[in-house]
């Protein structure tokens, strides 16, 4: 369970990540996009977490935001990454492989220690 | 769909609503967002026929609870972004690219250059802000001092052809002046 819960908070804590990155080449609108997460990144993540995210993103400014007509009722807002978007997405993907990296060299490291005892 | 059903989506938009933290725009999209999603799961579930509340009830037991909007703990600091690409750049860019402006305007129009030379300072300030500006233009700190170098950059350049039209022809009142005061030495 512990292992679990761990795994859960490490996917949830790269939840913006990934939602970033689902837009970074096609629009797509807010039930999708949990629908992928889940889908696509096996994340955890629940509408009352990924839709403020969603929102504070589009709110500063890294997101575009357009209408289109759906079938199944009102309006669908759909989102896709703006220029600024792009530019924090290149930051966190620097992040990310700075951290893989880290682990990375870590997980060699005593890998060949283990190899020299 | 039936005024019902409309009506039981709205009261449920209203829960969450009431829970949200954040900006209005923000709460908009969250809500705009379930919505969507909601009239998207209705029509997953009955697109042939009108929905009924039973649909509806089943929908929104599939949704995260109205309380759980309230709770939400994954927030991001996006004035913390800001800052830490302000730390990154370091605060020294944008002194360059103050300093820089500054600079300019003062040796173009102080007359501690000559004129000629403060063509070439303007020049090289404009550059040195241009660079300073651009290493720092991903902040709101950054775009702010860039524009004001930028302006003063500019305003200072477009004085700078009275003052070399001056230093080469200094006209009959200067003549004057300086007549009047040769006696004087």
């Amino acid at each position: 369970m512990v292992m679990e819960k761990w795994i859960s908070q490490m996917r949830k804590g790269t939840l913006e990540l990934c939602l970033l990155l689902l837009l970074e080449d096609e629009e797509s609108y807010g039930y999708e996009i949990v629908r992928k997460l889940a889908d696509q990144a096996n994340v955890d993540a629940g509408e009352s977490t990924v839709y403020p995210i969603l929102a504070r993103l589009k709110v500063a400014g890294y997101l575009h935001q357009r209408k289109r007509p759906s079938q199944a009722g009102p309006p669908r807002n759909y989102y896709s990454l703006a220029e600024r978007g792009r530019s924090y997405l290149s930051e966190l993907l620097d992040a990310w492989d700075e951290l893989e990296r880290g682990v990375n060299a870590i997980r060699a490291g005593r890998s060949a220690g283990g190899r020299t005892v | 769909m039936n005024r019902k059903i409309e009506r039981m989506i709205a009261g449920w938009l209203r829960e969450v609503g009431r829970r949200l933290d954040g900006s209005r725009a923000e709460k908009r999209i969250v809500l705009e967002s379930l919505r969507e999603q909601v009239y998207d799961r209705l029509h997953e579930r009955s697109a042939d026929a009108p929905p009924t509340v039973e649909d509806l009830e089943s929908v929104l037991q599939e949704i995260d609870p109205p309380e759980s909007f309230g709770d939400v703990d994954l927030e991001i600091d996006l004035d913390l972004v800001e800052k830490s690409r302000l730390a990154r750049i370091g605060g020294w860019t944008l002194v360059g690219t103050a300093a820089a402006a500054a600079g300019t305007v003062l040796l173009s129009l102080t007359g501690l250059v000559d004129a000629q030379l403060a063509v070439l300072v303007t020049i090289a300030g404009a550059v040195a802000a241009a660079a300073f500006g651009f290493l720092s233009w991903r902040t709101s700190l950054g775009r702010a001092v860039g524009i004001v170098s930028v302006v003063l950059i500019l305003g200072a350049t477009a004085l700078i052809p009275a003052r070399v039209e001056r230093s080469v022809d200094p006209g009959p009142e200067q003549s004057q002046t300086q007549a009047h005061e040769q006696p004087a030495d």
